[in-house]
């Protein structure tokens, strides 16, 4: 009975202690477009990937500034999640990928930079706050994937709009931004403008336009034999 | 040897039978004496004497900015009383009605009036006294000094829910307990935030102090009510990562009121006790929930790596 009456305590004096655990867990960051200009009010919305959970953001017409609002709760972010964030400003958009790292659980936040890219791509740049006295110090995190484009592709659709999938080694790489640009409808390159042709038909059209040649030239020649 | 050992026994005889020195004491109560500003208060100056004294002779020192000696009237020593300012305190003296020794026992000397002009603490100490016997003949003593607090009350409205308040006056000596301090609040619920361990410490029943932000769970909507002296200076050490503080007794902006720690944090939240939810301030941002720190408020801090210690006071 007592110690029904000792656990019963330890576990209301727990509920009690966690309720208090209201710590702040900020998320705030610039937009800009590749070209390095100010992307103003972009529209960015956080997701949880591991728990679903979506959190808003506050922006302004005159700023390229967004910030988590309401502010977040540390319990709702724990180290190793991954945080999608969905961005779009003008007519660019794109959809990165952060994970969590310890860091940003020590310092209750986190600061990131995001470069909006051509055909929907997106950078990431987290100023970090884990430098030392010299302060300011930032880790420029590229798109940790490699572009995979799929190599045997014959079809017309995936050459027009090529897939980038995060390979499984890189997805896993703790507090890189991870760049899942949004499928938009790619353009052919200048070069690629016109019919698609046969691969070797060229070949063949020289080869029997030689041969006719040929042939012409020795009719012509054997004439001229008859007359001599 | 033998005449050693002698010797040796004897001094240790000597020792445990003289008899104690007998000590007169001079002080002052109530100690610590307090009162808002524009009140006063009475303050008497005791004699617990161990030989006959006959005459008394002593200089008043204090803080003029916090208390000023109105008037003195003798207690049993009224003969040739003597009060008067003199430079930064009173010069107070009196003799004993018959000019002869009044017997060993506790006796007043003088009662004072007291009015504090501002917030603050001020010590009431003594210079050039003496006691004496009707021969002349000086007594030693100790005189203790006392001090005297010029308080303030603070009141702030708490919420029901969890509130993040700090304690923008020094409490009472003695009255740091967090059952004193809260003592207006129903409250079920105190914690601090411990920033090396990161975790929450329980103060319910415990002390608390200026500089520390604590959380406060309010049972029921409550106003909370106490006095002390401000709290107008501190230097506060920051950990990497998230600290929980105090502010002062008074409200700054953001920009001044953390110049000292600037560029070395990433943030500073305050917890919105009727929204239940935080507000923030990114340094540098083009919009922010909120620009000044203010009294009565706590604050979490997410500090980088190195980042010196908060100093600020109200006056600078």
């Amino acid at each position: 009975m007592i110690i029904y009456i000792s656990v019963m305590i330890t576990v209301l004096v727990s509920a009690s202690a966690s309720e208090v655990a209201q710590l702040p867990f900020v998320i705030s960051g610039y937009v800009f477009y590749e070209n390095g200009s100010p992307a103003y009010n972009p529209d960015v919305t956080i997701t949880n990937l591991n728990t679903s959970k979506t959190f808003s953001t506050k922006t302004c017409t005159s700023s390229n500034y967004y910030l988590a609002k309401p502010v977040l709760l540390s319990r709702e972010i724990n180290k190793n999640d991954v945080l999608q964030f969905k961005v779009a400003a003008g007519e660019k958009s794109a959809v990165l990928e952060y994970r969590i790292t310890a860091s940003d659980m020590v310092y209750h936040g986190l600061h990131l930079n995001i470069t909006l890219g051509e055909g929907g791509g997106g950078e990431a740049e987290e100023e970090t706050t884990s430098t030392g006295t010299g302060g300011g110090g930032k880790q420029t995190l590229t798109p940790s994937v490699t572009p995979t484009l799929t190599p045997s592709v014959p079809s017309q659709e995936a050459s027009l709009s090529p897939v980038i999938t995060p390979t499984p080694a890189t997805a896993t790489q703790a507090g890189k931004a991870i760049s899942t640009p949004t499928l938009t409808p790619n353009t052919p390159l200048p070069h690629e403008k016109g019919k698609k042709k046969i691969p070797g038909f060229e070949a063949v059209f020289t080869i029997a336009g030689t041969g006719l040649l040929a042939i012409a030239y020795l009719i012509v020649k054997m004439r001229k034999g008859k007359r001599g | 040897m033998v005449v050693f050992g002698i010797g040796m026994t004897l001094a240790v005889l000597a020792v445990f039978t003289a008899p104690a020195v007998a000590q007169n004491i001079v002080y002052f109560d109530p100690d610590p004496g307090s009162a808002a500003p524009g009140e006063t208060i009475t303050v008497t100056l005791w004699l617990n004497a161990t030989d006959g004294i006959a005459s008394f002779n002593d200089n008043i020192h204090f803080d003029p900015e916090v208390v000023n000696i109105t008037s003195g009237t003798p207690g049993d020593f009224p003969a040739m009383w003597l009060f008067e300012h003199y430079e930064t305190g009173v010069r107070v003296g009196g003799m004993s009605s018959d000019y002869l020794d009044l017997p060993p026992g506790r006796h007043k000397l003088a009662t004072f009036t007291l009015v504090a002009n501002n917030s603050g603490t001020s010590t009431l100490y003594h210079s050039d006294h003496k006691l004496s016997d009707y021969k002349g003949v000086l007594k030693s003593a100790t005189w203790y000094n006392a001090t005297f607090l010029c308080t303030e009350t603070f009141s702030k409205s708490l919420t029901k829910g969890w509130n993040l308040v700090s304690l923008p006056l020094n409490p009472m000596p003695g009255k740091n307990h967090t059952s004193e301090v809260f003592g207006t609040v129903y409250y079920d619920a105190v914690y601090r935030y411990d920033a090396t361990s990161h975790t929450f410490v329980d103060v319910t029943e415990g002390t608390i102090e200026p500089g520390v932000g604590y959380y406060v769970h309010v049972a029921s909507p409550s106003t909370w009510i106490y006095n002390g002296t401000p709290y107008d200076e501190m230097e506060v050490p920051l950990e990497r990562g998230l600290n929980m503080i105090g502010w002062l007794n008074c409200s700054k902006s953001i920009s001044d009121a953390l110049s000292s720690i600037a560029g070395n944090y990433n943030y500073v939240a305050r917890w919105n006790s009727s929204l239940q939810e935080f507000e923030v301030y990114v340094p540098g941002a083009p919009f922010n929930d909120f620009n000044t720190m203010e009294q009565g408020k706590g604050y979490f801090i997410s500090a980088k790596d190195g980042c010196p210690p908060l100093t600020e006071s109200c006056g600078a």
